[in-house]
């Protein structure tokens, strides 16, 4: 199910002007890699969840890289089980990878490691950066 | 078990050990507040981590849930780090099981029970005082 995406890569900045995380949206064949940085709070959380339902409807297979990402607690787990639901009914899918310390042991006590793990321990490219552009 | 609700020793309404919050932006500053309470305390980097997680979670549940802000104070007391979170909701539900991965809502109070050695809900006048404990 390959939809027509774009050739070429793209990096789109989403500027959170009250939320301290970033999220950099970078675009490839058949997927989406959303590489989030800082906090994910209640105080950011329906950017969150507005930004990853956007990266749902653009590809069949969105990749969040948790890689840069400090804190999450309840709130940043419901932006991430959010656009799972909404990627499920779409017939996509979201994962996450690349957690580390007490956000990866957050994911683990809510089952949602094992719900939204990704198949591979590390994407390729998404920690090293050789596929995204930079903005 | 130590005594349940202590006097609030004065400091804990406008001293070091405690602090105020009432808006989301709070969430970030009380993170920060216990952190360095709780390494200041003594308690090791990654529980320090999972106290922080907990307190959040509950000044969350305060912003969410109740009309107002709440109040946060930091001690040790017989081995543990001891954290008040006072708002003014109604009794807690602890006791909860973690919701299924695919739930929407529902995690917050079970997460603070995940990570805590102890958590207790005391009702106090005008709400509800919930006291964790991390063994230090």
């Amino acid at each position: 199910m390959m939809f027509s995406d774009p050739p070429r890569t793209e990096a789109k900045r989403y500027p959170t002007a009250m939320a301290h995380f970033q999220a950099r949206t970078t675009a490839g064949p058949g997927r989406v890699v959303v590489t989030l940085t800082g906090e994910c709070d209640l105080e950011g959380r329906d950017e969150l969840t507005a930004m990853l339902l956007t990266a749902v409807d653009s590809a069949p297979v969105v990749v969040v890289d948790l890689a840069g990402v400090t804190f999450i607690d309840s709130s940043g787990i419901h932006g991430l089980v959010t656009a799972h639901r909404a990627a499920q009914d779409a017939g996509r899918r979201l994962h996450v990878t690349n957690a580390g310390g007490t956000v990866a042991t957050v994911l683990e006590i809510t089952g949602v490691a094992g719900l939204l793990g990704h198949p591979s321990a590390v994407v390729p490219g998404t920690a090293a950066g050789e596929d995204t552009a930079h903005a | 078990m130590p005594d349940l609700v202590p006097s609030p020793p004065a400091s804990a309404v406008t001293g070091p050990d405690a602090m105020a919050y009432d808006h989301p932006a709070d969430l970030r500053v009380v993170r920060v507040f216990v952190g360095d309470r709780a390494a200041a305390l003594g308690l090791p980097e990654m529980r320090a981590e999972l106290l922080v997680l907990a307190v959040s979670e509950l000044a969350t549940n305060t912003l969410q849930h109740t009309d107002g802000g709440g109040r946060v104070r930091v001690w040790a007391q017989d081995g543990y780090v001891v954290c008040d979170v006072v708002d003014r909701g109604p009794a807690h539900g602890f006791g909860r099981q973690m919701p299924a991965a695919d739930a929407l809502r529902g995690r917050g109070l079970a997460i603070v029970e995940r990570v805590c050695d102890a958590v207790e809900a005391i009702p106090v006048p005008d709400g509800t005082l919930v006291r964790i404990r991390l063994r230090l």
